[in-house]
């Protein structure tokens, strides 16, 4: 489908013109002017620290900028809070669900809204909900289901349905199938094209680069706070849209192994939990990434969670080196030589607020220790060995974690995992979830080094490129069993795919 | 390199500036509340006088005890305990009844029982995952029926060898070098040693602890354990210098105690904090106290200010918060 050009004035739904914001002596985004014309899909791509989010913050209103206008529609307007970019028809679909789980459809999608009823409900305000629900490909979701008993792409519909209601003309959404399956990221996609041909604008970031091209008509590059590029998607081939993005150029995001893999540091048979994981068997030499594929719910999480000591119901035989590990307790595990990088970056990975310095040596201090006395000018020369070995600013090891970006603070619940006298079995679920492209390229450096170190690494991913580029051995998994093993030669994204789809293809 | 770390700088602040920012108004804040703190002291007649400096370390060191262990509470994450008065007056229940096998049993007796019912609430709290301030309000009631019960309205000395701890040193009272002591050591304890590091990552975020592999259950109850000892010393004196042990002497000390921690500067939401700060706030709130006293102030007016200081501290610590 033709798209309309890009920066034609007569039509545009948005413009965006010379915006720049300065935080202090910081700025945040510089100069940066954009054009949406009505019913365009626009993809805004950039790492951590492009100034994507300072952006949207700015045209949904939580920010004022210092100097630039935004005119929606031809119409100047100024955002003094977010309730002026909601009239103004502008919704953003945040990336972290933002729903009341326990309240009804219809209340979370009234919730917030500028012009919600006196009353709770009126047959208006369900009517309106209604029409909203089968806008985004919701039919047969009723308006009094509560939220809780909703799967996660349908709560992600709501955020959008919440957007159409407040009469929003353009959506931004916010890395919306970060946390979706492949089919479920399909429900998403049909209803982003459903807005489109409502005529509705959409600005849509994300870190895939597959959904650029599958889904969007245009993209923005954004690096360093500046507009790089915009350019139709056609135009822009996947390796020079990688290479706008992390500003230099890409010869090896993913390294592969230096040497063949030691001896075997890992032996799991038969690990199972109830209800979720059934029978998972695996081998892992050192040196050696194995990465874990399934759709949300197969049970690829959770078996990685549970060889990290942190399933107390799991059951089976885990031989970390030449020790038997008892299953359901971290600390043993910990001491049997596991390290966990967790998925949930925020609530269970790193410790917000507390220092660099102190996240990266959480689990090195038994060993630092004289008979329960500890030496902080070991523990802080350790954490700098450690930031050096990740590619960690350690000029920022004092500041608290909270302040870092994604990919910074993923750095640091991996650098912990580093122990070159005792190496042991490394453990990631979702390692580069919400981390921009280039913090990945050193993400996945740090993960071979760590291999090339006696380390074993078991990773579970959503993310497809990321296991085809990376691991030298992919397990599929679909319903809590084993579906197939792979070596990295025959690894191909259609297998893959239709393994772990195949049950509910054909069902 | 140099355009990445132009990127970082660019989304994350740079390395010293936001440190340069943040830390004034918290400390300018302290520093506002010393100077006048000073201020009046100087302009108040008689306060620098020996009675009045003696009164003052005495009136400090009993609750100060108290703050002492609700600060590692508080590093901990779990907020507050409100049956740490209570704890602190069974141990001086205890102190006094066992004074017939002498002063060091009797001490060591004491410390034992407030080891013990503090941890066994730490138990009840890091492994079964209770909420904290629940399972203290439990075990007040619980102490406060079980003590009376057990014990009746008050317990007297066994012995005369109490009367020591009520003394001075080179005219300072012997119960505040012991609180100068304590808050001394658990510092120590905090800074330099592997609990005290890991006491601040089950606060700071005890499901990231469990999957660094730390101990949650134990280091809570180590937590408990240690304040319950805490609290017990403070138990000691509090019985000393009354000549007698009941449940009233040490009531609402726990009040005080937290108010001493916030002011002091421990976090509220744990996983940061120190002792020696917990120290400045009982002082703070002593100093406040006995100016209110001496300047011929109620009793509600001591009330009102430390409750105007607390909030001061919690908006403070808002602030710093909405700052990140």
């Amino acid at each position: 489908m033709p798209v309309r050009a890009i920066g034609e004035p007569a039509v545009a739904r948005l413009t965006v013109d010379s915006m720049t914001k300065r935080f202090g002596a910081v700025t945040a985004i510089a100069d940066v002017s954009l054009t949406l014309a009505a019913g365009e899909v626009r993809a805004l791509c950039g790492g951590n620290g492009a100034g994507k989010s300072t952006l949207v913050k700015i045209l949904t209103g939580v920010l004022l900028p210092t100097s630039g206008q935004i005119a929606v529609d031809g119409v100047p307007r100024r955002f003094g809070n977010p309730v002026d970019a909601q009239r103004a028809g502008l919704a953003l679909v945040a990336q972290e669900l933002s729903l009341a789980p326990d309240l009804s459809v219809h209340d979370n999608l009234w919730l917030g809204h500028a012009d919600a009823p006196m009353r709770r409900r009126t047959a208006a305000s369900v009517a309106r909900a209604r029409t909203v629900l089968d806008a985004v490909g919701l039919e047969a979701v009723a308006v009094d289901t509560r939220v809780a008993d909703l799967s996660l792409a349908e709560r992600q519909l709501i955020e959008i349905a919440r957007g159409l209601i407040r009469n929003a003309s353009t959506l931004i959404l916010d890395e919306p199938t970060a946390t979706l399956s492949e089919r479920e990221i399909a429900r998403v996609f049909e209803a982003v094209r459903r807005l489109k041909s409502r005529g509705c604008s959409v600005i849509y970031i994300t870190h895939r680069m597959g959904e650029v091209y599958d889904l969007c008509d245009s993209v923005t590059v954004m690096r360093n706070g500046r507009l790089i590029t915009t350019d139709l998607v056609a135009n822009v081939p996947r390796h020079d849209l990688l290479e706008l993005m992390i500003g230099r150029k890409l010869t090896d995001v993913y390294p592969a192994a230096a040497a063949p893999p030691g001896a075997v540091m890992l032996r799991v048979r038969d690990l199972s939990i109830p209800q979720i994981v059934d029978r998972f068997s695996a081998e892992v030499r050192a040196g050696e990434i194995v990465g874990i594929v399934g759709q949300i719910g197969s049970g690829t999480i959770e078996t990685v969670r549970a060889l990290a000591g942190l399933v107390h119901d799991a059951e089976g035989e885990v031989q970390v080196g030449k020790r038997i590990m008892m299953l359901g307790c971290s600390t043993r595990a910990a001491s049997a030589g596991m390290r966990f990088v967790s998925e949930d970056r925020a609530a269970e990975g790193i410790f917000l607020d507390m220092s660099g310095h102190h996240n990266l040596v959480a689990t090195r201090l038994s060993e630092n220790v004289k008979s329960g006395v500890i030496r902080p000018w070991t523990l802080r020369r350790i954490a700098r060995l450690l930031a050096r070995q990740v590619s960690f600013d350690y000029r920022r090891l004092a500041l608290a974690a909270g302040r870092l970006s994604g990919g910074n603070q993923q750095k640091l619940a991996i650098g912990r995992c580093s122990d070159r006298r005792h190496p042991g079995v490394i453990l990631l679920n979702e390692p580069t979830r919400g981390v921009d492209m280039g913090a990945r390229a050193e993400i996945y450096q740090t993960l071979r080094r760590l291999g090339a170190e006696g380390n074993a690494i078991v990773m579970a991913s959503t993310d497809l490129e990321e296991i085809i580029g990376l691991v030298d051995r992919v397990v599929t998994m679909r319903r809590g069993r084993i579906v197939g093993v792979h070596a990295r030669a025959a690894i191909s994204e259609t297998t893959i795919l239709a393994e772990i789809t195949q049950a509910e293809v054909t069902a | 390199m140099t355009e990445a770390a132009h990127s970082l700088a660019l989304s994350e602040g740079t390395p010293t500036g936001p440190r340069l920012r943040r830390v004034p108004l918290a400390t300018l804040a302290r520093l506002a509340a010393l100077a006048l703190l000073v201020g009046l002291a100087l302009s108040t007649p008689g306060f620098l006088s020996r009675v009045s400096l003696i009164a003052l370390a005495n009136a400090m060191s009993l609750v100060g005890c108290v703050a002492l262990a609700m600060t590692f509470l508080t590093i901990g994450g779990n907020i507050m305990s409100l049956s740490l008065a209570a704890t602190t007056s069974v141990a001086g229940m205890v102190f006094m009844a066992a004074l017939g096998w002498g002063l060091p049993t009797a001490v060591v007796l004491a410390l034992v029982a407030g080891g013990v019912i503090s941890g066994l609430q730490g138990a009840v709290i890091g492994w079964l995952r209770a909420n904290p301030i629940i399972v203290s309000l439990a075990a007040y009631a619980l102490l406060i029926g079980a003590a009376q019960l057990v014990a009746g309205p008050k317990v007297l000395p066994a012995g005369p060898d109490f009367q020591l701890l009520k003394g001075r040193w080179l005219d300072v009272p012997i119960s505040f070098l012991v609180f100068v002591g304590l808050a001394i050591i658990g510092q120590l304890i905090v800074s330099f040693t592997r609990f005290g590091h890991e006491l601040m990552f089950v606060g700071s975020n005890n499901r990231a602890a469990e999957a660094a592999g730390i101990h949650v259950g134990r280091v809570t109850v180590a937590a408990h354990v240690l304040a319950g000892a805490f609290a017990a010393i403070g138990g000691i004196l509090v019985a000393s210098r009354f000549g007698s042990a009941d449940m009233q002497t040490a009531r609402g000390f726990e009040y005080t105690a937290i108010a001493a921690v916030l002011i002091g500067g421990t976090s509220i939401a744990g996983g940061s904090g120190s002792l020696l700060q917990t120290l400045l706030g009982i002082a703070a709130i002593a100093v406040i106290n006995a100016l209110a006293l001496m300047q011929g102030f109620s009793m509600e007016v001591q009330r009102l200010t430390v409750g105007c200081a607390v909030l001061v501290v919690i908006v403070l610590q808002g602030l710093g918060r909405m700052k990140r």
